[in-house]
């Protein structure tokens, strides 16, 4: 079966093709295509923007995954989109597209539920089978776990997401947004040697991360320390900070498995501290690289494939878009 | 190296032993250094938090909170000993134990002990910062409510630290134990019949459930109505949900709460049939915005009593007018 997955929840425009045997359960991924909205530095992406960007340079895109995918149209099965969370503009430039397509294609929609498309490829590419999930993005900082039938939050952030503190550390540094923010602080940070205090905010499992941005401001405006320095200081006390509390919930639920997603979870110094935290714990720690922990429409359409095979589908009238997800209503 | 110990247990941050001391069996928590944290880093939370440990445990013990007892502290080797407790820990009782988990009486007897636990903690203004049903204990000997691992724990006397405190264990106690929502009203029913203050920490409580992010937590978890048509359940649900379904449905949205399987956005037309089984105008999208803004004036003239300042509006926040940062 092939299901083509249209992601467009935030800067990253992403098309991806996937191909799943029914029979032997083998996965072949047949195009990944992502187009990513790059603003100067010292800026942000907004809403508006970006949905002009994904409305721009989706067609492009989805020929350019057909053509890399050779993939009849009329072979693919199943069209999915992404349903939120996501910003609103952006969501709703994509789901059009992907309705328009079901329309002229003929094909069952489904709508996919973001986050759970980071985790299900997560799983995936890695064969985790049932591992404390750590999910850090520009807009979602959780420590999930499947129990009782489904993905529950056991720990997350009190007010901003990992990412955007990341993105919006780079815009005060006025760093690069080029590829991403969280890359170049990646950079800066091999750089850096001084470790400078920064508060450290762990509340049982949740954790918060919005007194470290204002913190930063003022030391960097009064005190001397280099942008490097800055960069490593902040990595170390962040990672530190969801080290300790996927640790907690390992802890608490008793696994010894951890599988990190989401876009800052390519930051190899994360993927380091993570492993030598369940080096101690003698468990096992799976990560994947940018094409699968940044934004990418190959999640949506691996999650909405497994949900379609189960059975469901999106009704037309019904694929909607939210900005924020009941996770309830995912499958 | 702790002499004659045995390991029982791997906590997230510490190893816990069992050892003589001196003429007891002592429970040794040993706090181990962190691969991954930067050297600075790790010594630093390491000693604070070994030594608001032993200072919150000791406080906690003094006022008549079942703790146990504090034998010695070794700050050089980052390692507390304290008295080993028989019992049972409540998280094992409420998932093993299957007295606990049909007699509701006894459900009920054993919330009202965390409530009055709790409320003494909070009396002397401890956060305990951790607090779940695996950090809570039965004494086997008087059945008496131990709260164990202060390891989170600081001391503060903000209303808002304890309604986090309150929140971190009613999200421990729904993600742990399903259907377990009435227990936790008992609790904090205890709670407050026991602790003077308590009416502006549940106030708090209120206002946490609703805050940032949590909301769509909110109507995961929280005391979602188990009957799909009384209206009073729907109103409680209005409440919680209200200010992430302004945002989250257009107006020819609705929702409704019930069991999770029924739990689905409908359309408009699928709805008409359970309308007419709720009272009123269910327009979330209205409601949450006219509860929203109650709310914010609420909390606007509150302050502005307070501090008699002056604010600007901004829409969706106020300022003072000329006022500096204040110093803490």
């Amino acid at each position: 079966m092939i299901a083509i997955g249209f992601e467009g929840s935030a800067n990253k425009l992403g098309i991806g093709i996937i191909e799943h045997n029914t029979e032997s359960g083998v996965v072949n991924i047949l195009a990944n295509i992502r187009h990513t909205h790059v603003t100067p530095p010292g800026t942000g992406f907004l809403p508006r923007d970006t949905a002009v960007h994904h409305r721009e340079h989706i067609v492009p895109v989805v020929k350019e995954a057909l053509k890399t995918s050779n993939v009849q149209i009329k072979d693919i099965d199943v069209i999915c989109y992404t349903k939120g969370p996501g910003m609103g503009a952006p969501l709703v430039s994509v789901a059009v597209v992907a309705r328009t397509l079901a329309l002229l294609w003929n094909k069952p929609i489904v709508g996919v539920n973001h986050c759970i498309g980071h985790i299900e490829m997560g799983r995936e590419i890695t064969k985790a089978d049932n591992p404390v999930v750590l999910y850090v993005s520009g807009g979602n900082t959780q420590v999930i776990a499947y129990s009782e039938h489904r993905y529950r939050i056991f720990g997350e952030t009190l007010d901003i997401a990992v990412g955007n503190c990341l993105d919006r550390f780079a815009r005060i540094l006025n760093l690069s947004n080029d590829p991403s923010p969280g890359y170049n602080i990646e950079q800066h940070a091999k750089k850096g040697k001084k470790f400078i205090e920064l508060p450290y905010t762990v509340k049982g499992m949740d954790v918060s991360f919005s007194g470290i941005l204002s913190n930063i401001e003022t030391i960097k405006n009064e005190q001397s320390c280099s942008p490097e320095d800055l960069c490593f200081s902040l990595q170390e006390t962040v990672f530190a900070m969801l080290v300790e509390i996927t640790e907690r919930a390992m802890a608490h639920i008793g696994s010894k498995e951890v599988l990190i997603v989401g876009g800052v979870g390519c930051n190899l110094r994360l993927q380091e501290m993570m492993a030598q935290m369940v080096e101690q714990r003698d468990g096992k720690v799976f990560a994947t690289d940018e094409r699968f922990c940044i934004d990418n429409g190959i999640m949506i359409a691996h999650a909405g494939l497994l949900a379609y095979r189960t059975g469901f589908i999106t009704p037309l009238e019904r694929s909607t878009c939210t900005q924020r997800y009941v996770m309830l209503i995912c499958f | 190296m702790i002499e004659n110990a045995t390991l029982i247990k791997q906590g997230a941050e510490a190893r816990i032993h069992t050892a003589p001391f001196l003429t007891r069996t002592a429970i040794v928590k040993e706090r181990f250094s962190k691969a991954y944290r930067h050297p600075i880093l790790d010594k630093k939370l390491t000693t604070r938090r070994v030594n608001q440990e032993a200072r919150c445990l000791f406080k906690c013990r003094k006022s008549g909170v079942d703790t146990p007892a504090l034998y010695f502290v070794d700050t050089e080797n980052s390692t507390i000993y304290m008295e080993f407790v028989r019992g049972t820990i409540v998280k094992d009782l409420l998932v093993t134990n299957s007295v606990y988990i049909q007699n509701k009486v006894k459900q009920d007897e054993l919330a009202k002990k965390i409530g009055i636990a709790l409320a003494k903690v909070h009396e002397i203004d401890i956060i305990h910062g951790d607090l779940t049903t695996s950090n809570l204990m039965l004494r086997e000997s008087n059945q008496s409510l131990v709260v164990i691992d202060f390891g989170l724990s600081y001391i503060s006397s903000l209303p808002e630290d304890k309604a986090v405190d309150l929140y971190v264990l009613e999200r421990a106690f729904l993600s742990t134990h399903p259907n377990s929502e009435e227990m936790f009203t008992e609790i904090l029913d205890a709670y407050r019949k026991n602790y003077n203050a308590s009416q502006g920490v549940l106030s708090k409580l209120a206002e946490v459930r609703l805050r940032g992010r949590k909301r769509s937590m909110n109507m995961q978890y929280g005391t979602q109505g188990k009957v799909i048509h009384r209206a009073s359940v729907f109103k409680l649900n209005i409440e919680r949900a209200s200010v992430s379904s302004s945002r989250l449905y257009t107006n020819n949205m609705k929702v409704i709460h019930g069991p999770p399987e029924y739990n689905q956005i409908l359309g408009k037309s699928e709805l008409e049939g359970n309308e007419k089984k709720i009272e009123g105008e269910c327009d979330m999208s209205s409601m949450g915005k006219k509860f929203e803004k109650e709310k914010r004036d609420k909390r606007r003239k509150k302050r502005k009593e307070q501090e008699n300042v002056e604010y600007v509006d901004r829409g969706y926040w106020s300022e003072p007018v000329g006022v500096e940062k204040r110093e803490r």
